[in-house]
């Protein structure tokens, strides 16, 4: 069966909620839709689908690089010139300790940015529906639902206080 | 100001003639603040337009007077000490300012959310940093044969310097941006003309979903975790290359720590002076009150005694070595030649910000925390010009130092390089520069964060408690 884009836009968060009370009632999951703020609500606050991520992979990976490259780095250049500085080993630890710390986190950072851009979808490859109120504080429910529920939708989040109800065409 | 915006800070204790402050609880709809602030930020005024062409004309006089001067040539250091100095004024303040909104932003204080886009703003200035700091970096010789932190890398120092410098001003700008992001997506829903235009290109697909207001969130923490960690790295390069190497025996571990220090304290000072400034006359003063500037103002105070703290801790080393180039030292940086920029500065950014700021009374208002900005901005000026026309004017007195790695300490004690025209119009033209540059900014990138500010409202309530008003704040995480 097709699936459609459905959007309720609501005045308040209480409607929202409400209607999404309803489609659950009516045999839709949180995994049929979504929520559009204006501003970011605490996470679970409209019972939404949290979607499982892997982000802290990323960090650990990178760090695990970035270690690696630092101590090559450090003691490769170390060995290549072996210049004694105030009679300390040529490798000497206390002296690669910072760069390595740098590069550990260096490694982590840079890691995170990429797991962030990739866990977040950004940047999102089709706008979908959507409603310029939703910037001005509005709460958007954005239904993903098979063609012939599209009218129960509608009417679930008209009676639940949707001042306005979006199909995709 | 709105009566539905935030009710009083204060609230009368009945019977007693008391008045308790109470924090700010804004209770207008988010609709009005998207309105408001996105009519503000679109609106120029005549005074604006003003300001704006005269910060602009400084810039244009600066920029003149650095080619009539470069007519001389790079060869000599000295001529462009207050080029050097005009450039560490900008980094250690605006440059630096993003910090401010990054740090608060970790520890989740609510109180920075009407002022952490002012501190992000500033991050644009880093475009004139930029302009300034590569013929300043192309001057410096090369590492390989002198006493340097580089112990002859490879394309040290002017890589590292440049890549460190180029660094640090675009991940304060990619700051900007993410944070800014859903904003734009406002300006891009109702606002008009080349906003929206230009609003739709920078944020196309910004709908609000949970997944990218996690994105948003997570990496704003990231990029503040990598600028952090870039802005103390390039504090320590810049005071390291263009200061501590150009005076032979001057060792002191301490003094890239300090000038670290000193930019986060210049960058808490110059977040409290465009917030002032955006309250008195910038037209936004519903959504700022006392709360940022008590706030910002303590994280201010304990700066200022660490700036001074880590100032002695180095400065203890050489009062009490007494070798013959620590007393030279001491008597160029301190005593003698730049005697009285040392004096300003510690004037203004130890001794008037720890006087004032000891009272509670002056740190829960607005003017004493922004009376104490402008003098730690001012004593960081004096401050910048006293490490590097000092330094640069015994670039040339021994030059020998920056060819050899065996040299004779520094000595003497060169007479104090006092500015020229050109250098007036050099530091005039930098600042303005970067002034225009954030003041255009602030017509574009809505200088109260909607979002951030509306996240609160969610969390705020005003709740009557015995005979009394009380703030009741809720912590989602």
């Amino acid at each position: 069966m097709a699936k459609k884009q459905v959007l309720g836009v609501f005045k308040t968060a209480d409607n929202a909620v409400m209607a999404v009370d309803r489609l659950h009632e009516s045999g839709f999951t949180n995994r049929d839709w979504q929520v559009l703020t204006g501003s970011p609500y605490p996470e679970g606050a409209f019972g939404e689908w949290m979607p499982k991520h892997r982000l802290y992979a990323f960090p650990f990976f990178g760090a695990i690089v970035g270690f690696t490259v630092a101590i090559l780095v450090t003691a490769g250049t170390s060995v290549a010139n072996p210049l004694v500085t105030g009679g300390k080993p040529i490798i000497a630890i206390p002296a690669m300790a910072v760069i390595v710390y740098e590069g550990t986190m260096l490694g982590a950072i840079l890691m995170t940015i990429i797991g962030v851009i990739f866990e977040s979808r950004l940047p999102r490859p089709v706008m979908g529906l959507y409603d310029t109120r939703i910037t001005e504080g509005y709460i958007g429910i954005d239904l993903n639902c098979p063609d012939d529920r599209v009218n129960t939708a509608e009417m679930v989040m008209r009676q639940s206080g949707a001042v306005d109800v979006k199909h995709q065409k | 100001m709105s009566s539905t915006v935030h009710d009083a800070h204060t609230a009368h204790h009945e019977g007693e003639g008391e008045h308790h402050y109470q924090p700010q609880v804004l209770t207008m709809p988010h609709a009005e603040v998207t309105q408001t602030v996105l009519r503000v930020a679109s609106t120029m005024g005549r005074t604006y337009k003003l300001a704006l062409a005269l910060f602009g004309g400084l810039f244009i006089a600066g920029f003149i007077a650095f080619i009539v001067r470069a007519q001389d040539g790079f060869d000599t250091f000295t001529p462009w000490g207050y080029l050097m100095a005009t450039f560490a004024f900008i980094f250690t303040t605006a440059m630096s300012a993003p910090i401010f909104s990054v740090t608060q932003r970790m520890v989740r204080s609510h109180w920075r959310r009407p002022m952490g886009r002012s501190a992000e703003i500033m991050s644009v200035a880093g475009i004139v940093g930029a302009l300034m700091f590569i013929p300043l970096v192309l001057m410096l010789p090369n590492a390989a044969d002198r006493k340097s932190i580089w112990f002859g890398f490879p394309g040290a120092p002017h890589v590292y310097q440049l890549a460190g410098l180029i660094g640090i001003a675009l991940l304060g700008m990619a700051i900007l941006y993410v944070s800014s992001l859903p904003d734009l997506a406002a300006i891009r829903d109702h606002g008009k003309g080349w906003r929206k235009s230009l609003a739709t290109k920078l944020a196309p697909k910004f709908r609000g979903t949970p997944r990218q207001w996690k994105g948003v969130k997570a990496m704003l923490m990231v990029l503040g975790a990598l600028y952090f960690l870039f802005l103390i790295g390039v504090h320590t390069m810049i005071a390291s290359d263009f200061a501590l190497s150009l005076v032979p025996g001057w060792k002191d571990a301490i003094f890239p720590a300090w000038h670290a220090i000193s930019g986060l304290q210049s960058a808490v000072a110059s977040t409290i002076l465009v917030t002032f400034l955006l309250y008195k006359f910038g037209g936004y003063k519903d959504y700022i009150s006392v709360d940022q500037f008590w706030g910002a103002s303590k994280i201010m105070l304990a700066l200022s005694l660490l700036w001074m703290y880590f100032w002695l801790s180095g400065f203890m080393i050489f009062w009490y070595g007494r070798q013959p180039v620590e007393q030279a030292l001491i008597k160029l940086f301190f005593a003698e030649s730049y005697r009285f920029p040392w004096a300003m500065a510690v004037c203004l950014n130890f001794a008037v910000p720890f006087l004032l700021l000891i009272w509670n009374g002056a740190r829960k208002s607005m003017i004493v925390p922004t009376i104490v900005a402008c003098s730690i901005l001012l004593g960081t000026f004096f401050d910048r010009i006293r490490i590097y026309v000092a330094s640069f004017s015994v670039a040339d007195v021994r030059a020998d130092a920056l060819h050899n790695i065996h040299v004779e300490p520094f000595l003497e004690n060169p007479p104090p390089h006092l500015p020229g025209t050109a250098d007036v119009f050099m530091i005039l033209g930098g600042i303005g520069g970067a002034i225009f540059l954030i003041m255009l900014a602030m017509k574009f990138f809505p200088p109260i964060s909607i979002w951030e500010v509306t996240e609160g409202m969610l969390y705020r309530k005003k709740k009557r408690f015995l005979k009394r008003e009380i703030m009741v704040m809720g912590k989602p995480d």
